[in-house]
């Protein structure tokens, strides 16, 4: 009773109201529309010498190992970096569970030449998932590749539920945002020896404006950025000697404004969740 | 939030960076400078060294091998960082509960890392003590090719220092051919190579652990050294979010135990 009376309340009152009687309330995503399947907004790079790869698993036989393989279609949406939606591919599961896409080639093939973002939905085939009031969500596993540096791929999962496609077809971005600003400590220290780049997207229904701190010892610079609906942006930090290390602090509406972050070494990156 | 892994690997060099300030701005927190404790288990007890103080706002990076020098010991099979403000006893039964309250949106982490030669890789990472009746499941989706070397890292802790065994098994998830099982203990960082099962691009591995539940990695290292990638594989429980996900978990979880079946050697 007392978890039924929890949801109905997130579902019905916005989480900016509730976080004014106490912040224990506060829910970082919205709960999606019955019915509802669940996706981040992962980050594309397929500009320049960057590529990005997808596995798709079979979530229907990897949630029902003893069913045989049913006839289910994945959707692909993608999004430019204005948050415009661009373009949509269907990908049939295929006969092994997983299936490594290789998004510049599927990008090229729909005419999508910019970074920007996409979305996964699964068909939630899978009623006792719905029995549990939960909802199917791709929280991926992305592969990002620069052919300069070598055939490593530097692995990332997913960690927002940011975009819910319902049963009908309707798609319902997930992100809360406060009445008030707040501040994401970035735990990781920016290495004076390196390049970083900063991802940031916006799963909110409102031009999400956030502003990058950068803090050295003794000094800090802020930038200002802009990011539609369904958008994708970035804070380029560059390698200056003089400077040391730093360490980044993210206001915004957002409760939880996490980038993905790039580390550009010397022969090599890595990319984590911040 | 209790501790913060500092481990290593039998090829590149383990590292771990504390942070003492909060994720965010909004859950409260005490700001003070905190004492950061090294913790390891000798397989009895767990023996803990103090090593030094963070200043509030502050971030310090803490090398696998420089512990060791410390300790003066040649192999740790992990090391546990935890900040603390009162002093610890030198050897102790069970790990130490935590003295702060932490954040939760997301969880006060570390940068966790390996490094090689010119290369560094990372995640934001913390461990909990496993309960020691627990099990694993998870699925490998992020095997490499093409020069790459590749393993399954698996992490534990557990309350009790004792060194405890169990075997992971792995498995073809699409024919449910059983494969190999791997000992593994408690309280260690275990590596598991994974390229000499030849699993292919389109094939998911799946490991299981009947009797002990960790944190595993996906580790690869390409063969010329120059680039790392590290990342955890899922729970079942992320195919889900909302309502009752562990619900979910359990379910598959148990659809999978059940229909796994290791060949006896």
């Amino acid at each position: 009773m007392k978890n039924l009376i929890k949801t109905w309340i997130k579902k019905n009152i916005p989480t900016k109201f509730i976080e004014l009687i106490s912040i224990k309330g506060i829910s970082i995503t919205k709960i999606p529309h019955e019915a509802s399947v669940i996706s981040d907004l992962f980050p594309l790079r397929i500009e320049e010498d960057w590529n990005t790869h997808f596995e798709l698993l079979d979530f229907h036989r990897m949630l029902n190992p003893n069913e045989e393989r049913v006839s289910l279609n994945v959707e692909l949406f993608f999004y430019a970096a204005s948050g415009q939606f661009l373009a949509k591919k269907y990908i049939e599961i295929s006969s092994p569970l997983k299936q490594s896409l290789d998004l510049k080639m599927i990008c090229s093939e729909l005419g999508v030449k910019e970074d920007g973002c996409f979305a996964v939905f699964h068909q939630n085939n899978s009623s006792w998932v719905d029995d549990q009031n939960s909802f199917l969500a791709e929280r991926g596993y992305i592969g990002y590749s620069n052919k300069r540096m070598g055939p490593i791929k530097s692995y990332v999962h997913g960690n927002l539920d940011a975009i819910a496609l319902s049963s009908m077809g309707k798609l319902q971005l997930l992100g809360n945002t406060s009445f008030f600003s707040k501040k994401y400590n970035l735990q990781h220290i920016l290495d004076k020896n390196f390049d970083y780049e900063l991802f940031f997207v916006n799963p909110t229904l409102k031009t999400l404006a956030i502003e990058v701190e950068e803090k050295f010892e003794n000094s800090a610079v802020v930038a200002s950025i802009d990011i539609p609906p369904n958008g994708i942006s970035s804070y380029k930090k560059r390698h200056v000697k003089k400077n040391n290390y730093s360490q980044i602090i993210i206001k915004s509406k957002l409760y939880l404004c996490r980038p993905l972050v790039f580390k550009i070494m010397p022969t090599s990156f890595d990319v984590f969740h911040g | 939030m209790a501790f913060f892994p500092l481990a290593n690997s039998a090829k590149a060099d383990g590292y771990c960076t504390l942070h003492n300030y909060p994720p965010n701005d909004w859950e409260p927190t005490k700001n003070c400078a905190k004492t950061v404790w090294a913790i390891y288990s000798n397989g009895q007890k767990w023996i803990t060294k103090e090593l030094d103080v963070l200043e509030v706002g502050s971030s310090k990076t803490y090398f696998y091998a420089d512990i060791l020098s410390v300790l003066a010991l040649n192999y740790i099979p992990l090391i546990l960082l935890q900040f603390r403000k009162s002093p610890l006893q030198k050897e102790l039964e069970e790990l130490p509960g935590h003295e702060f309250t932490y954040h939760k949106v997301p969880e006060w982490r570390a940068t966790v890392g390996f490094s090689l030669n010119q290369a560094q890789t990372s995640y934001q990472g913390e461990i909990n003590p496993f309960p020691s009746k627990a099990s694993l499941l998870t699925f490998h989706p992020f095997i490499q090719y093409n020069e790459i070397d590749n393993y399954l890292l698996f992490m534990n802790a557990e309350k009790s220092p004792v060194f405890r065994s169990a075997y992971i098994e792995i498995y073809h998830s699409l024919t449910k051919k059983f494969m190999d099982k791997v000992a593994v203990k408690s309280n260690q960082i275990n590596e598991i190579p994974l390229n000499h099962y030849g699993f292919k691009e389109d094939q998911l591995p799946v490991f299981i652990c009947r009797t002990m539940a960790g944190i595993p990695f996906g580790f690869g290292i390409s063969k010329d050294e120059k680039m790392l990638s590290l990342e955890h594989t899922h729970p079942p429980a992320s195919f889900a979010v909302h309502g009752n996900r562990f619900a979910v978990q359990g379910q598959i979880k148990k659809q999978w135990f059940n229909i796994l079946k290791p060949i006896s050697s």
